[in-house]
């Protein structure tokens, strides 16, 4: 289990932030944006797969939240909330750009990970490791590209799930969903992901207990 | 036959992720260690957990502008977007800077008299004219002079002839009371020239004087007038330095209270879960 960094603490802590900002505090909501910001960019980003789209949806997410959290009656459902809005906009971009090939939005995102690459000398120990760190780029790059290949609705449950550790509960708050479809929707998600890594040949069958 | 298979994903799902309650884990692992099917596909899905694990992009924080009240808000981050949108936000945000330092500076650009002026503070329009001496006013007194030393000259020349006549008579007498007379006329005349000469001088020197006098005057005026410019332009920007400060103290302490808010809720919530754990 990852170590919970600082951000997702004050995430978890956010309440008074929460409040002040439903109460119409500019300062109070900037903040909330701050601390939010970079997981409803990366829950766009994983649904899309592009910086673009992600950071164009991100941002009409957060012009939505401004103009509605106002009249959020429960503080503590603000995370379902979001993601529900979140979610909603990148269903609403999707339909928006579904003559978009994923072809060449891959094409450009292996441009963009080749760019950020070239940025990323150091790994986790702190030495470059040209190979590692292309292997890693190359392995992100296939999953990202085997989430494409799934349903969108369980994509999105995945990313839910996987990526930015909802609850079950508010999961199916956010999608307008019982608990039971949404487990229901991730467990297949993932037999599908599954599916796509060995159709690509990198399913380790033990791998989870490296 | 369909709820089993949904209760059986309903677990199966729920103990992946660790959202049983005890007692629903409890039967669900005794289930585990009596189906081996189950185990592998339970370990199938932890494998495929561990291997779409997928790192978080980093990026910069935005800065948010809001028009207030519910009606719209701006957001801008570092990397935006990719392309032409980058540079021209860059452009359009030194454009601004530029303005706001222009409009808070009163900053002027002009290209009178054939030269390339900034000014900042405020401006008034100086009437060169008013405070220097004009061409046309330089003339009039040249040509003033010009009468004044012709009119001289001519009475200068009046009178030579005046002399030379007298002279001529003189010499014609030719006997010791003309030539005491001629001496006596030569004395009066070269007094009478003496005196001419320093009159003109004398004129001359008032004119320049009262000249001189004039046009210190006036830049000395025109000086005054420019210092109690500067010095008020100086207590003007003094005074909304002051102002500036005054509002990023206000800021920095609104700041700081929220975050001591915050810091007090955080750290109540994380007393009140390690009070939580040791009960």
């Amino acid at each position: 289990m990852l170590a919970e960094t600082l951000e997702e603490i004050a995430i978890k802590h956010s309440d008074l932030l929460i409040r002040n900002a439903i109460r119409g505090n500019e300062k109070a909501f900037s903040q909330l944006m701050n601390l939010w910001y970079k997981r409803i960019y990366n829950f766009c980003f994983k649904y899309f797969g592009n910086h673009d789209m992600a950071m164009e949806t991100t941002q009409k997410t957060f012009i939505s939240v401004h103009k509605a959290i106002g009249k959020l009656n429960e503080p503590e459902s603000f995370k379902s909330w979001i993601y529900q809005i979140a979610s909603n906009k990148c269903r609403e971009e999707d339909r928006k750009n579904k003559r978009r090939s994923w072809l060449s939005i891959f094409q450009r995102q292996e441009e963009n990970d080749t760019k950020v690459m070239q940025l990323e000398h150091h790994t986790d120990d702190g030495f470059y490791n040209p190979d590692r760190v292309i292997e890693e780029k190359e392995m992100e790059n296939i999953v990202m590209n085997c989430l494409h290949q799934i349903p969108e609705e369980q994509r999105v449950i995945v990313i839910m799930k996987e990526y930015e550790g909802l609850k079950f509960r508010e999961i199916a708050v956010s999608l307008s969903i019982t608990e039971s479809t949404a487990k229901s929707r991730l467990y297949y998600g993932l037999k599908a992901m599954k599916k796509q890594l060995e159709l690509r040949n990198i399913y380790k069958e033990n791998a989870y207990g490296n | 036959m369909l709820m089993e298979t949904r209760n059986h994903e309903e677990l199966m799902m729920g103990y992946l992720y660790d959202e049983l309650t005890t007692d629903e884990k409890e039967k669900f692992e005794e289930r585990l260690s009596a189906n081996l099917e189950l185990m592998k596909e339970l370990n199938e899905l932890k494998a495929t957990r561990s291997q779409i694990s997928l790192k978080d992009k980093e990026l910069v924080d935005p800065f948010m502008f809001s028009s207030g009240g519910s009606g719209s808000v701006w957001m801008a981050t570092k990397i935006i977007g990719n392309g032409i949108l980058k540079p021209a936000i860059g452009l359009a945000a030194s454009i601004s800077l530029l303005l706001i330092l222009g409009y808070a500076t009163n900053l002027s650009i002009s290209t009178e008299y054939g030269y390339l002026s900034l000014s900042f503070g405020k401006t008034e329009k100086v009437e060169i004219q008013d405070q220097y001496v004009t061409k046309v006013q330089f003339n009039k007194l040249l040509r003033q002079m010009d009468e004044s030393n012709s009119q001289y000259s001519n009475q200068f020349t009046g009178f030579k002839s005046n002399v030379d006549m007298q002279f001529a008579s003189l010499s014609a007498q030719s006997n010791k009371s003309g030539l005491q007379e001629v001496q006596k006329l030569s004395s009066d005349n070269a007094r009478h020239l003496s005196d001419l000469a320093s009159r003109l001088q004398n004129d001359n020197l008032l004119f320049l004087e009262k000249y001189i006098a004039q046009s210190n005057t006036n830049q000395q005026r025109l000086i005054e007038g420019m210092l109690v410019d500067f010095s008020d332009y100086l207590k003007d920007q003094r005074e909304e330095d002051l102002r500036s400060i005054e509002y990023s103290l206000q800021i920095l302490q609104q700041n700081q209270e929220l975050s001591t808010q915050e810091t007090n809720q955080v750290l109540a919530s994380i007393i009140s879960k390690v009070n939580s754990q040791n009960n």
